[in-house]
C-alpha cells in the first residue's frame, strides 16, 4: 500500500508538472530563426575572409603522414636486429634482454630483435648454441628445419647442414618441424629433425654429452665420423678432407684444448688411418 | 557538408543544444550564445564524422564551451520562466494553481543539482530517452535513472511541503 500510494504520487507530481511544461516557455533573448540569421552573417563574412584549404585533401594528408612515420617507428622498432656471430675456433656467450644467457659454439650465428623483445622474444639460430637462464616469458629460437618454443630454462641446440637436434636439460621445450610436427621435451630427452620434417625422439639420454662443448671438451658416443671430423674443423679452424669412404662411428671423449694434430692421432688410430699436414691449416686424412 | 545539410542539423539539434545549457546554467543569454558558438564552430570545422554520433559531439562541445565561458562568469542560479501566450481554456483558479507551482518549481529547480536537473528535464521537456540522454552527456543508463529518481524524490520534497 506505502508503496503504491508512493508511486501514485510521483506520477500526479509528474504529470501536473508535465502540464507546466507544455505551456511553459524559456526567456531565451533569440527565437531559433533569429539565431540562425545571426549565423548566417558570420559564416558568410568567414567564407569570403579566409579561402579554404581543402580539408578532404589537408586532413588525407596528416593521416599518410601519420601513417608512414607510425610504420616507420614499427618498422625499425620490429626489425632491428641484433647479430653476434662467431667464426671457426672461436666461442662466446650472449646475454638476451630476458637476463638469459646462450653460448655460442663455433661457426655459428644468432639474431634476434632486441626493440621487439617485449613483443615477442624470437631468436634465429644457425649452428650450435646452448641456452641457459630464466625465461620470465615464452621465447622462441628459429633455425632452417625447426622452431623450438622455450616453456622452460635450459637446452642445447644443434642446427647445422647436417643435423636439427635439441637437448633438453632443465624445464620444458617444445620443438616444431618446419612441416609442423611437434614434439614436448622434458630433461634428458632429445629430438633430431631430419630434412623432410621428421622427428626422431630419445629418452634418458646423457645429457652432459651434449653441452660438452661448452666446457671444451669433445664427447662422441657412436658419432659418424664425418661428423666428427666436422665439429673438429669447426673447433679448429681447419680444414679437413676425408679421401676414404670410411662408414666407422666414433665413440670416446677428449679435451678439446689439445693441438689439432694430437687430436686427429686420437680419432684416426683406431680406424687405423693416417693423416697428412698439407699446409698449416689443411689437413688430409687417408 | 552543405549549407542544406548544415541548416537541418542546425533546425533537428539547435534547441535541445541550447536547452541543455540552459539547464545547466538557468542562464538564457548564455544558453543562446552557447549554442550559437556550438554550431559555427560545427560549420568551420565541418567534421566527417557520420550523424549518429553527431548529436553527442555536439552536445559535448556546448558542455566544454559552456565550461570555459562559465569559468568566466559567475551565473546566478534562478530558473525563470514564462506561460505561453497559447495557453487556453484556463480558468483563473487553474492559474493561480499553476503559478503556484510553477514559483515552487523554479525554486525547487534552483536547489537541484546541476547533474540531476540536466537529467530530468532532458527526459521531462525534450522528451529524450534515457539512452539518449546517456549519449548526450557521456554516463550510463543507470547513471541517468539513479538522477532521475534522485530529482524526482527532492521534487516531491519541494513541492509537496
Amino acid at each position: 500500500m506505502e508503496q503504491e500510494k508512493h508511486i501514485n504520487d510521483t506520477e500526479k507530481l509528474l504529470r501536473k508538472l508535465d502540464k507546466l511544461h507544455t505551456s511553459l516557455e524559456v526567456p531565451y533573448p533569440k527565437s531559433r530563426d533569429e539565431v540562425w540569421e545571426a549565423m548566417q552573417q558570420k559564416m558568410a563574412a568567414e567564407e569570403v575572409q579566409t579561402p579554404r584549404f581543402h580539408p578532404a585533401g589537408k586532413r588525407l594528408w596528416l593521416v599518410a603522414a601519420a601513417l608512414v612515420l607510425f610504420m616507420g617507428l614499427g618498422a625499425i622498432l620490429r626489425f632491428y636486429p641484433h647479430t653476434v656471430r662467431t667464426a671457426p675456433g672461436q666461442m662466446t656467450t650472449v646475454t638476451l634482454p630476458d637476463g638469459s644467457t646462450v653460448a655460442l659454439n663455433a661457426q655459428s650465428k644468432l639474431t634476434y630483435y632486441p626493440l621487439w623483445w617485449n613483443f615477442s622474444a624470437k631468436v634465429s639460430l644457425s649452428g650450435e648454441a646452448f641456452f641457459e637462464g630464466d625465461h620470465s616469458q615464452r621465447f622462441s629460437v628459429k633455425s632452417d628445419r625447426g622452431t623450438v618454443t622455450v616453456l622452460g630454462t635450459s637446452f642445447d641446440i644443434y642446427a647445422r647442414r647436417d643435423n636439427y637436434r635439441v637437448v633438453c636439460f632443465t624445464g620444458k621445450v617444445r620443438v616444431t618441424s618446419r612441416t609442423r610436427n611437434q614434439i614436448i621435451l622434458t630433461p634428458g630427452e632429445k629430438a633430431e629433425v631430419n630434412p623432410r620434417g621428421e622427428i626422431t625422439f630419445s629418452k634418458e639420454i646423457k645429457t652432459r654429452d651434449y653441452n660438452a662443448w661448452k666446457n671444451r671438451q669433445f664427447v662422441f658416443t657412436a658419432a659418424p665420423l664425418t661428423y666428427v671430423l666436422n665439429e673438429l674443423a669447426r673447433r679448429y679452424n681447419v680444414e679437413i678432407d676425408l679421401k676414404k669412404k670410411v662408414q666407422a662411428r666414433y665413440t670416446g671423449n677428449f679435451s678439446a684444448d689439445i693441438p689439432v694434430t694430437q687430436a686427429l692421432n686420437i680419432i684416426c688410430k683406431p680406424f687405423g688411418l693416417t693423416f697428412v699436414k698439407t699446409n698449416h691449416r689443411h689437413f688430409v686424412i687417408q | 557538408m552543405t549549407g542544406a545539410e548544415f541548416k537541418q542539423l542546425f533546425d533537428t539539434h539547435f534547441d535541445a543544444v541550447r536547452n541543455y545549457i540552459w539547464y545547466r546554467s538557468g542562464n538564457p543569454e548564455l544558453a543562446s550564445d552557447v549554442a550559437q558558438e556550438v554550431f559555427l564552430k560545427l560549420w568551420e570545422k565541418r567534421p566527417y564524422a557520420d550523424n549518429t554520433k553527431l548529436r553527442g559531439l555536439l552536445f559535448k562541445m556546448a558542455g566544454d564551451i559552456f565550461i570555459s565561458a562559465y569559468r568566466k562568469q559567475t551565473t546566478e542560479l534562478k530558473f525563470r520562466a514564462t506561460f505561453s501566450s497559447e495557453i487556453e481554456n484556463i480558468t483563473p483558479e487553474e492559474e493561480i494553481h499553476f503559478r503556484e507551482l510553477k514559483e515552487k518549481y523554479e525554486k525547487a529547480l534552483s536547489k537541484m543539482p546541476e547533474k540531476q536537473r540536466v537529467v530530468f528535464l532532458m527526459n521531462r521537456m525534450d522528451k529524450m530517452k534515457y539512452r539518449e540522454i546517456a549519449e548526450a552527456t557521456g554516463i550510463g543508463i543507470k547513471a541517468v535513472e539513479k538522477r532521475m529518481s534522485q530529482a524526482l524524490k527532492l521534487l516531491k520534497q519541494e513541492i509537496q511541503n
